[in-house]
């Protein structure tokens, strides 16, 4: 897909505002104050209320999150190349709870959110901060004293039960340092619902003049339904944490069969919030998918109030569907009919949402950036993902699928080949606006077709594994699943290249990218209409809203590029003229 | 016939009566989500192409807002999601009552293995063996954590649970050797427990049954337990301390005490989970109108010796004792409260003949729910009960005596081939 406009230096100019030629390399050009250069030193960064910083504070320590997180599963994916196993059992089933208790607590549930919701909501909604910006900071130190707790315990020789903590095996079997972990997931938590709360009051209270609900950009609406179940959620897996303790404590039979309880009890508990904690990862997502389209369709979102509308419906129904996960568990076949059918049911908005999406793609002015590479590349593995679940949301087929690498493929297909993508394709987005800096457009490109290809390579062949019966947390396999557990290897390897490289060229690009000017994607949205990066007040003065969020045309773009092209050229060929006048050899100016 | 797993396993086999119903719905959804995917990728890609920027093309878009288009993929989508729901939830109940006359098969899971007991007593590790076109009722229990029995080759799966017993049913339909997984982590050694299920031509099978490890059956093990265990020493009808007599009480309501809710008297049905609870628990429901002096069993009594001790009782059930011991003679203390049918009427209640199964019984004007409660509903219809005439000695045409002077020496029952189905 490498379009000849890579070699085209237009289109890494901005459309819409004049570039800034000559100045790529200077350091003069961030004269003006803004949040990175008010204040230096470590101090100013620890105790700073700025949510803008907060946010880039997240961004640094899910980032080591995401890659502690990365090499557990490596060591996985490792292990599985021979059908015997090469770490040995103990150290896959460590291997394998690290990676999944890091990516979904540590990684996932914050990631946009914390990071992009962090940053941008404030600045999109056109005031200075969130509602609570102390809150804020401490909601980034119960992130990072749980997430501290769990590094302890993985280096006190990790856990083995699995991020899904099931009783019996995690309160009296299991060994390691259990507790560390349940505690740190514990006070992550809070974390999660500090954030969830100061949205949903920023979002109600602190819109700039003229920003009514449907002018709000689709990302503050999926932010918000995000933070209804950050709120309403999370506070039951807390309470479950804690019963687990209880229990543990004052033997109070709660979930330990030997005790009067009831094992499969925790299952409901966790996973009614756990199943609803896949939109609070998925939702953001869509946040952001839904303003790259945008601007990078140069349109309007098709079908905005659905949009907005399908994001609330899915926050809701996400409340109802936990019991999918315990069709063989013993749950009643009458309550599995319930959950099978509303789950079927969430289907509807989520295919709303791709419909919409693709719709907005219609008679664009599309232009295939790295943002619109991400964006695009979520659509079609949200689809894949989503489809896939319904194979799991029928009772028939789930009895033989469940548990098996079907579902491992099918939740990462939305976990990361949406949810991360999403991430992502926002953090090229944004980055100008974060950093006042271009990445290089080139590797950007380049990276996003490298996890796009190793993505598919690594979790298509699983949904084969499923259906033929292979198990998921197994460290040793029947041998005649061996050739597509390699493939599966092989994928992951290339997707730790995609993993890697922006890795790379986002810091070297700190320093050496292309000055990026407030508003280089010609991007409506109150966050482009402030320099980049954002000053510490975010806006000189409160900017009033008069227009819905996507003042996109197609046909002016079009317009405005042909006439500046055709000015370009014209340019051009006088100055070619005026050299052949002169008789004087081309100059390096072409 | 060896193993029907080659190599690349590119389709599993259909080994069950459940699995072609489940693989049509399977094929369907596929069917359907890879319609949708290629059509979106399509619809991403044309797009992508064809208003790429600076590509000279119309763009100029249509004057309404479309909704007609937005209900279109709302309601299309709707309609297909509730007709697939409607198809799987039916083909799903149309496999899950588990048929009668089923063979019945024990099965003990524990870290990390399988123990699976034949109806006649002979047990395998990871193996079990079953003839073709015979349903085979698995009943579930597990030591420990909890694992899953799954059987890819017959689409079945099903979690075993500590502390609860849970059924599955399968049917083979094809000769072979399948692979049994255990589909739920339990923790270090889970991707090794597993096995095999071996399905044989019934005349295989007979033969197969009639040598090897054949140990004694549930019952009889059960019997001997209860003998070891000192369940006698209060259970039985010799003894002096006032305890509930087990025998008749499977599948009958019987009246509890819940101290945990404040001693209110509540009617259970005395089945698998009521029993267990009451071996390891039996502080938490206390059979109404006796004192809670039953110590726990638990710790000593594993999950296997529990299905057989349960067995054991099980298979007393055939008698029409009640749950307060009144057919042994013996008459709770506070009975006057909990029932103002006399002990002569109460034991007169229970030794009548009641082959109508589906009357509730009334023993006498005044009789209040409790007594009803007690007298239950006689539901053998096909089991004919003699008595003496001192109206608490009986015998069924099972063979169990329920005449035990000496309950030691006495035998019991006999070793059944089919415990009898409640």
């Amino acid at each position: 897909m490498a379009s000849p406009s890579i070699s085209n230096p237009r289109s890494l100019e901005p459309t819409l505002t004049p570039p800034t030629p000559g100045l790529a390399h200077g350091r003069d050009v961030h004269t003006h104050e803004h949040y990175l250069n008010t204040t230096v030193g470590w101090k100013s960064w620890l105790f700073s209320l700025d949510h803008k910083r907060i946010g880039i504070l997240y961004l640094v320590s899910i980032s080591l999150m995401f890659f502690l997180g990365g090499m557990a599963a490596s060591l996985v994916r490792f292990n599985l190349l021979e059908p015997q196993g090469l770490l040995g059992a103990e150290a896959y089933n460590r291997s394998f709870t690290a990676h999944g208790v890091i990516m979904v607590f540590f990684f996932l549930i914050p990631s946009i959110p914390a990071v992009q919701g962090n940053f941008f909501l404030p600045l999109m909604l056109g005031v200075k901060d969130v509602a609570f910006p102390k809150l804020n900071l401490m909601s980034w130190y119960l992130y990072m004293i749980g997430a501290i707790m769990t590094i302890i315990a993985l280096l006190l020789g990790g856990i083995d039960t699995g991020w899904t903590f099931y009783t019996p095996y995690s309160s009296l079997y299991a060994n390691g340092a259990i507790a560390w972990v349940v505690v740190g997931i514990f006070i992550t938590g809070f974390s999660s619902i500090l954030t969830g709360l100061n949205f949903i009051v920023t979002i109600h209270k602190m819109r700039a003049p003229g920003l009514t609900w449907f002018r709000l950009p689709l990302f503050v609406w999926s932010m918000y339904a995000t933070s209804l179940i950050q709120v309403l959620g999370t506070p039951v897996v807390a309470i479950t944490l804690l019963l687990v303790t209880v229990e543990k404590v004052f033997h109070v039979g709660i979930f330990d069969p030997k005790l009067g309880g009831d094992p499969v009890l925790f299952q409901h508990f966790f996973w009614f919030y756990s199943h609803p904690a896949v939109y609070i990862m998925i939702l953001p997502g869509m946040a952001v998918v839904s303003e790259i389209i945008a601007c990078f369709s140069r349109k309007t979102v098709f079908g905005y109030k659905f949009i907005a509308f399908s994001s609330l419906a899915i926050a809701v129904l996400g409340f109802l569907v936990w019991g999918h996960h315990l069709f063989v568990s013993s749950q009643s076949p009458y309550a599995g009919m319930v959950f099978s059918v509303i789950s079927f049911l969430v289907a509807v908005p989520s295919a709303i949402k791709v419909f919409n999406w693709t719709a907005t793609l219609y008679k664009g002015s599309i232009r295939l950036q790295t943002p619109m590479l991400y964006a695009l590349g979520f659509i079609g593995l949200f689809t894949v993902g989503g489809l896939t679940g319904l194979p799991l949301a029928s009772l028939a087929t789930d009895v033989h699928l469940h548990d098996t690498y079907y579902v491992i493929a099918h939740f990462h297909y939305i976990m990361v080949g949406a949810a991360v993508m999403a991430y992502l394709g926002g953090l090229h987005y944004w980055w100008p606006k974060m950093t006042g800096r271009m990445y290089p457009e080139a590797w950007g490109r380049t990276a996003a077709l490298v996890l796009f290809v190793g993505f598919n390579l690594t979790f298509g062949p699983q949904f084969l594994l499923g259906m033929w019966g292979m198990n998921r947390r197994y460290h040793s396999y029947a041998p005649e699943y061996q050739v597509l557990n390699e493939m599966s290897t092989l994928g992951a390897s290339i997707q730790l290249i995609g993993y890697a490289l922006p890795l790379f060229y986002l810091l070297w690009s700190l320093k050496y990218g292309q000055i990026a000017g407030p508003n280089p994607w010609g991007a409506t949205g109150l966050e482009w209409q402030t320099p980049s990066p954002p000053p510490t007040t975010n806006f000189e003065k409160t900017p009033i809203v008069t227009t819905g969020p996507y003042v996109y045309s197609a046909i002016e773009t079009e317009r405005a590029e042909e006439d500046a092209n055709a000015a370009a050229d014209a340019a051009r060929m006088r100055v070619v003229q005026e050299e052949q006048n002169r008789n004087v050899e081309p100059t390096e100016l072409i | 016939m060896g193993s029907l797993w080659p190599h690349l396993p590119f389709i599993l086999p259909q080994a069950s009566t459940t699995a072609p119903g489940y693989d049509a719905v399977f094929t369907v959804l596929h069917v359907i989500a890879l319609f949708f995917t290629i059509g979106i990728f399509a619809c991403i890609a044309f797009f992508s192409f064809r208003y790429r920027r600076g590509n000279k093309v119309n763009r100029v878009l249509p004057d309404h807002e479309g909704i007609a288009l937005e209900l279109t993929w709302t309601i299309i989508p709707l309609i297909i999601l509730v007709s697939l729901f409607v198809w799987s939830t039916s083909v799903y109940f149309s496999s899950v009552r588990i048929p009668a006359g089923a063979m019945e098969v024990n099965v003990v899971g524990k870290q990390w293995m399988w123990k699976l007991q034949q109806p006649n007593g002979r047990w395998e590790m990871n193996e079990l063996h079953v003839p073709v076109g015979r349903a085979v009722k698995l009943t579930m229990i597990s030591e420990d954590v909890i694992h899953s029995f799954g059987v890819p080759a017959f689409r079945i799966k099903q979690d075993v649970i500590p502390g609860r017993y849970v059924q599955m049913w399968f049917q083979a339909t094809r000769v072979g050797r399948y692979r049994v997984f255990c589909s739920q982590y339990c923790g270090t050694k889970h991707a090794i427990m597993g096995g095999y299920i071996t399905v044989m031509e019934p005349a295989d099978y007979q033969r197969w049954l009639a040598t090897g490890n054949v140990s004694q059956s549930y019952v009889a093990s059960g019997e001997q337990l209860f003998r070891e265990l000192g369940c006698t020493g209060c259970h039985g009808p010799n003894s002096n301390v006032r305890a509930p007599s087990l025998e008749g009480i499977w599948g009958k309501p019987v009246a509890v005490q819940v101290p945990d809710e404040g001693n209110v008297t509540k009617t259970l049905i005395a089945d698998y989970r009521y029993m267990h609870d009451s071996i390891v628990l039996p502080e938490k429901e206390i059979a109404a109108g006796y004192k809670p002096i039953m110590p726990t069993y638990r710790g000593r009594v594993t999950e296997e010796e529990m299905i057989q001790l349960i067995d054991y009782i099980r298979s007393l059930g055939v008698t029409s004792g009640t749950s307060n011991g009144a057919s042994n003679g013996y008459v709770p203390e506070n009975a006057a409260n909990l029932s103002p049918v006399s002990p002569a009427q109460n034991a007169n209640v229970n030794m009548g003949r009641y082959p109508d199964r589906d009357r509730v019984f009334q023993t006498a004007p005044g009789n209040n729910k409790m007594a009803n409660v007690n007298m239950g509903r006689y539901g053998d219809r096909d089991k004919t009960f003699e008595f003496n005439d001192s109206g608490q000695k009986f015998t069924n045409r099972t063979g169990l005596s329920g005449n035990r002077s000496d309950a030691v020496g006495a035998p019991l029952c006999a070793p059944q081939v089919d415990a009898p189905s409640v």
